[in-house]
């Protein structure tokens, strides 16, 4: 699914770029978590894990992308319903099994979007039982945030 | 190089309808959250978060599953026109999700600060609010206490004046009257006993006997010696006190409750002359609650002064207000004449201030009073440093 053709090397650019954004975001937001604390705490523990499997899920689309778009190196084709059709520019048989590899992408993100879901609903149910705390609209009541902020 | 393009397209399709499903479930549990409390920071960035990511994911997913549907083998996979859109649309949710993150980490720490700091405002002002509805008593409160130090080191520098005065008339009158009890034992040998004139130097006598307790008295008020201090309990003390008096006031059926504190070690300290204070302050209670009265006596430890904290109160008549300024004076008393010389609170207070203690005293006619003896807790080290 990451890897579709673009309709031109602007467009391969600007999706290249995005990924390589959200990458360098996804990290951050692992590190923040991470200093935070909250690796240990359910529910935030679990939106960690998702942006540890978004940061792959997009590295592999990016790789899918750039094997295939600006660079080149790849061409893939569909020959038939059930069968791929892949050129190395170079006649590498590793970029092929790597470009294939990558196809496979939606193994990482169905995960990432599961522990999502899953951090999403553990601070849910702690929300539930926790009142809101009208002294500490900015922070994590879910999860009892330090008040220095770190 | 031909391969197999069954687990692509098992995992894409497979994979775009889970994605479906959870972009859809992430949205919806963030805009629970975000409803719960709309103010919650946390929950402001996971719905800002979960939006741009479920509807990318959900979009690309539907894509690929109409493509998969209608152009099963197209190659590109759908028509060209739409991949600018695709593209942009893409490259949108990407960015605004990564924009989300990078915006959220970088004001977390500001956001925190700024309502840190307005939560200690806010505790401040509830304080000041406490504070100024409590301000009228706070200095009432500390008024009071400031009038009671005053009268206090007033009283202090009126009862050492009248200490400087009573140990110069004390010391004059001293000799005579033991001139006087001299020269009386001396015509009281020369006469029979049973005469008229023996019985008469007899009353010369004992008067003069008197006369020699009441100066002894006052020179114990004035008197700043040092202390024989020997380490000693003060609870021992105190129940000494109590068998001494309890022996006198037998038939007043008075109960004397006891209250001591067990972190009262034993300490150094004139005991003969605390007991005396002892006797003095519970006979006086005595004398004031009467017959079926009740006494009680507290001993408490104050560690941080380093001192003890010795309460005799009674819940008898009281002193009035005018007569507590005067007290401690010599020669004060309260009690119909002949029973009382009135130097039993002024010798009191001269030997605990000779102690380097302190004594107090707060009443309520009709309710009672209370005297409390401030001790210095002296150990081996520092036992010389009061005196």
């Amino acid at each position: 699914m990451a890897a579709r053709p673009h309709g031109s090397p602007v467009g391969a650019a600007v999706v290249l770029f995005s990924h390589l954004l959200f990458i360098i975001s996804m990290a951050i937001l692992t590190g923040w978590i991470s200093r935070r604390g909250d690796t240990v705490r359910s529910g935030w523990r679990e939106i960690r894990y998702s942006a540890i499997f978004f940061i792959h899920w997009s590295a592999f689309a990016f790789t899918a992308y750039l094997l295939e778009d600006p660079s080149g190196w790849i061409a893939a084709s569909r020959i038939g319903s059930w069968t791929l059709y892949i050129e190395s520019a170079g006649g590498h048989a590793f970029l092929v099994w790597i470009y294939y590899l990558v196809r496979l992408d939606q193994l990482l993100s169905v995960p990432a979007m599961v522990f999502l879901v899953l951090g999403l609903a553990r601070l849910l149910a702690q929300a539930k039982l926790t009142p809101p705390d009208e002294n500490d609209p900015a922070g994590d009541r879910t999860e009892g945030v330090r008040e220095d902020g770190v | 190089m031909t391969v197999t393009a069954i687990p692509i397209l098992l995992v894409d399709i497979i994979g775009s309808a889970l994605m479906i499903v959870f972009s859809l479930l992430a949205i919806v549990y963030a805009r629970r959250l975000n409803q719960r409390d709309p103010e919650n920071l946390a929950g402001i960035f996971l719905l800002w978060l979960s939006v741009p990511l479920g509807t990318l994911f959900t979009l690309r997913s539907a894509g690929y599953i109409l493509e998969a549907t209608f152009f099963p083998a197209a190659q590109p996979p759908a028509p060209e026109y739409l991949s600018p859109l695709i593209d942009g649309i893409t490259m949108l949710l990407l960015v605004g999700a990564a924009s989300v993150i990078l915006f959220f980490s970088r004001t977390w720490n500001m956001f925190r600060v700024v309502f840190t700091e307005r939560n200690m405002l806010r505790r401040t002002r509830k304080e000041l609010i406490d504070l100024n509805r409590t301000l009228k008593e706070r200095v009432q409160e500390r008024t009071d206490t400031l009038l009671n130090h005053e009268k206090q080191m007033a009283r202090a520098d009126r009862l050492a004046s009248i200490g400087q005065l009573s140990s110069g008339i004390a010391h004059e009158i001293n000799n005579p009257l033991g001139v006087i009890q001299g020269y009386t034992q001396l015509l009281m040998r020369d006469e029979d006993p049973g005469s008229q004139r023996y019985e008469d130097l007899q009353v010369i006598l004992k008067h003069a006997k008197n006369c020699k307790a009441i100066v002894e008295d006052l020179r114990s008020f004035a008197k700043r010696s040092l202390p024989e201090k020997t380490e000693t309990s003060i609870h021992d003390v105190i129940h000494d006190a109590i068998l001494f008096v309890q022996n006198r006031v037998r038939k007043q059926n008075i109960r004397i409750d006891t209250c001591l504190d067990d972190a009262v070690v034993p300490m150094y300290m004139d005991e003969k002359k605390i007991r005396q204070v002892l006797v003095n302050l519970v006979m006086n209670a005595c004398q004031a609650v009467g017959e079926n009265g009740v006494i009680e006596i507290q001993t408490k430890l104050d560690a941080p002064a380093r001192q003890v904290h010795i309460r005799v109160a009674d819940d008898g008549c009281g002193i009035e207000k005018k007569d507590i300024e005067r007290i401690f004076d010599p020669f004060f008393t309260t009690k119909p004449t002949g029973e009382g010389t009135g130097l039993g609170l002024a010798v009191s207070y001269g030997i605990i201030r000779n102690n380097g203690g302190e004594i107090l005293v707060s009443s309520e006619p009709g309710w009672g009073s209370v005297f409390t003896v401030i001790l210095p807790v002296l150990t081996a080290g520092n036992a010389s440093g009061y005196s």
